[in-house]
């Protein structure tokens, strides 16, 4: 199984903040989703992979390739969508088309057409006039438009209403048929990414708590409940953030099947969601 | 093919899969031969993950009930009706044997069980 | 390279128009009617009005980029980054040529709808005067381009600015610490003096063709160092 994506070790030193040992890899035909809170590390991490700015430690492959030595290449079989995405605010999305197409080789124009038609966009407006919404749709409907094998999406969603966010996923799920297609998609609403991802790598604090498959992180993680008694130094070794109230605990476990067999008659046992994980990781870390 | 999965089942989607497919094999719903649907078709139909419904038909695989021919998808394998006729009358003789011991315990008769046999039969009807 | 130069025709738009076309001719129109007035072409006036319209309208393009945020449009695409700069230079230089040519023919056509002559004026649009202020603007563009590159446009037109003026001064001012040197280190200042006047007398010594394949060579060189220093600044940017 090939690797659409390789990273090893890498590092980005910004003072205040610092992205270090990122290593993780996305086989090819599949989506992942990459989770955090915001300002873990996510946008940086994906700004490293598109060579917007430059790493300071470690190596990045795409399709087997090093991405700066066949970043042309590369680029032209990337569909990339930003969690903030720029254009001139002056022209309408007909003359943005005519920028941006000459630059990819497979550009789609009924493909594109289509998409801007699903999506319900004018193609004689300014920029200047779309609602954020509407300018992230643009942004996606261009990245989908020229047959990218790999689709890299910074919170394409943010903004979005759950409705358009919802066709979004079945797009990406239509598109994902064919296994050379890959996706990568980062978001801090889980939600969006639960049922399709296939991985998910999780960032906070500018390191990698975990990169697995889903179905994986769903059955080993689950969240404990019980009376407050229940915590003791023993106990307090399988949970990832306790959150303690006047009437009892919450806590996040990674061994889901341990805690069942020893203390299953003592704690409740509940599905954990990626929400869930996010929230008592941050916890500890942060000790809010 | 009919496929439901439930948000609240204690079973992982997986196991939700993997169940429905063999019971609708056992029931004749699905005959020896019949193509499933690719595992990415099925992953978007239900809007699941590729990977769920791939370990899905590999469990089925190693269970016996389908076979994957290279290239060309998952077929339902032939035989195993049979074989899982077998399997649950095995199961059945188990659970019979089970009650047959426990009622001994009892000291409750023969034709005692087999009144309460024929009860139950006629209310599942 | 060439869907570089359209797009930036695309979004130049407006801006084209007016920045590019609409204040020159307007400038030039008023600058011509006023001879009379002044008795003459104001030199002071005429040059650097030149300088600002034609090298300010090569700018647009780079200023409208930095305005809109758009180097995160170009990093995503897959172009080269000296695609992007040789883009640029070749933009920025049809825009020095139109921007000249505009005035040059406002002029000539003013002069002549107001019924006016100039001798300096003249002067300007024949052939050696046109060719000669192409090839000092294309000298100013070629300095300011790296800083901005290096700097963006606002800041990088103060530090090219301030570069230039250091540029003027070095002559008095390497001259001066030759000179205090000399007794300091028994310096000998005759060879240095030896070495330029030799070089001057070349220079001028070259026929007039001599002396514009000089210029020719010296703007090559000078371009090829400028996009060369460009390209990298613009490598090391982080987006």
């Amino acid at each position: 199984m090939k690797n659409v994506l390789d990273i090893k070790d890498l590092r980005k030193d910004y003072g205040d903040f610092c992205l270090r040992d990122i290593s993780f890899s996305l086989p090819e035909g599949y989506i992942m989703g990459l989770i955090g809170p915001n300002g873990a590390g996510k946008t940086t991490t994906i700004k490293l992979i598109m060579n917007l700015i430059k790493k300071n430690g470690g190596s990045i492959e795409i399709f087997g390739k090093d991405y700066i030595d066949h970043e042309v290449e590369i680029k032209s079989k990337i569909g990339f969508v930003y969690d903030n995405p720029n254009y001139y605010d002056h022209l309408n999305l007909g003359q943005i088309k005519n920028i941006i197409a000459p630059f990819y080789r497979t550009w789609d124009e009924p493909g594109f057409m289509n998409l801007v038609d699903k999506f319900n966009l004018p193609m004689r407006k300014v920029i200047k006039k779309f609602s954020r919404g509407m300018v992230m749709k643009a942004a996606i409907a261009i990245a989908l438009s020229h047959h990218a094998d790999f689709i890299i999406m910074d919170e394409p969603t943010s903004g979005l209403d759950p409705v358009f966010r919802r066709e979004l996923l079945e797009l990406l799920h239509e598109l994902l048929q064919s296994e050379k297609k890959s996706i990568l998609f980062s978001t801090h609403i889980t939600s969006d990414i639960e049922k399709i991802a296939d991985f998910i790598t999780f960032i906070l604090d500018g390191e990698i708590i975990f990169s697995s498959r889903k179905d994986e992180v769903l059955e080993n993680y689950a969240l404990v409940k019980g009376g407050n008694e229940f915590l003791n130094e023993e106990t307090k070794q399988y949970f990832k953030g306790i959150r303690k109230s006047e009437f009892g605990f919450e806590a996040l476990t990674d061994n889901a099947g341990e805690m069942k067999k020893r203390y299953g008659a003592d704690v409740i046992i509940d599905k954990a969601s990626l929400e869930d994980i996010m929230y008592f990781f941050n916890l500890r870390n942060n000790h809010v | 093919m009919k496929i439901i999965i439930s948000n609240s089942s204690p079973d992982s989607i997986y196991e939700q899969i993997n169940k429905q497919i063999k019971a609708q094999i056992i029931s004749g719903d699905l005959n020896e031969g019949d193509a499933l649907p690719s595992i990415r078709k099925l992953a978007k139909e239900l809007q699941i993950s590729v990977i769920t419904t791939k370990r899905a038909y590999e469990e089925l695989e190693k269970e016996g009930f389908v076979d994957t021919v290279g290239g060309k998808g998952c077929f339902v394998a032939m035989q195993n009706k049979e074989l899982l006729k077998e399997k649950k009358m095995k199961t059945i003789e188990e659970k019979m044997g089970d009650t047959v011991k426990d009622a001994k315990k009892l000291g409750i008769h023969i034709k005692e069980l087999k009144e309460m046999l024929s009860i139950l039969y006629d209310e599942e009807e | 390279m060439f869907d570089l130069v359209k797009k930036d025709f695309i979004i130049g738009g407006i801006f084209l128009a007016v920045i590019a076309v609409v204040i020159p001719f307007l400038t030039v129109m008023s600058v011509v009617t006023m001879i009379d007035t002044f008795g003459g072409l104001v030199l002071g006036f005429f040059i650097p009005m030149i300088i600002v319209l034609c090298v300010g309208s090569s700018f647009i393009f780079i200023g409208i980029d930095a305005a809109y945020n758009a180097d995160t449009i170009y990093a995503s695409l897959p172009v080269k980054k000296s695609k992007i700069i040789y883009a640029r230079y070749f933009t920025s230089f049809i825009m020095i040529l139109f921007s000249f040519t505009l005035i040059a023919f406002t002029s000539l056509v003013s002069l002549h709808l107001f019924h006016k002559t100039d001798p300096l004026l003249m002067l300007f649009l024949s052939i050696r005067g046109i060719i000669g202020t192409i090839l000092f603007l294309l000298f100013i563009l070629i300095f300011y381009l790296p800083f901005i590159f290096k700097f963006g446009p606002g800041k990088g037109m103060s530090v090219a600015l301030i570069a230039q003026i250091g540029l003027v001064l070095i002559v008095p001012v390497g001259k001066f610490t030759l000179k205090a040197l000399q007794g300091v280190l028994a310096f000998d200042l005759v060879f240095f003096t030896g070495l330029f006047d030799a070089i001057r007398k070349w220079v001028m010594g070259l026929s007039t063709n001599g002396i514009y394949l000089f210029i020719f060579t010296l703007l090559l060189v000078m371009t090829l160092i400028s996009m060369g220093l460009s390209t990298r600044f613009y490598k090391k940017k982080e987006i």
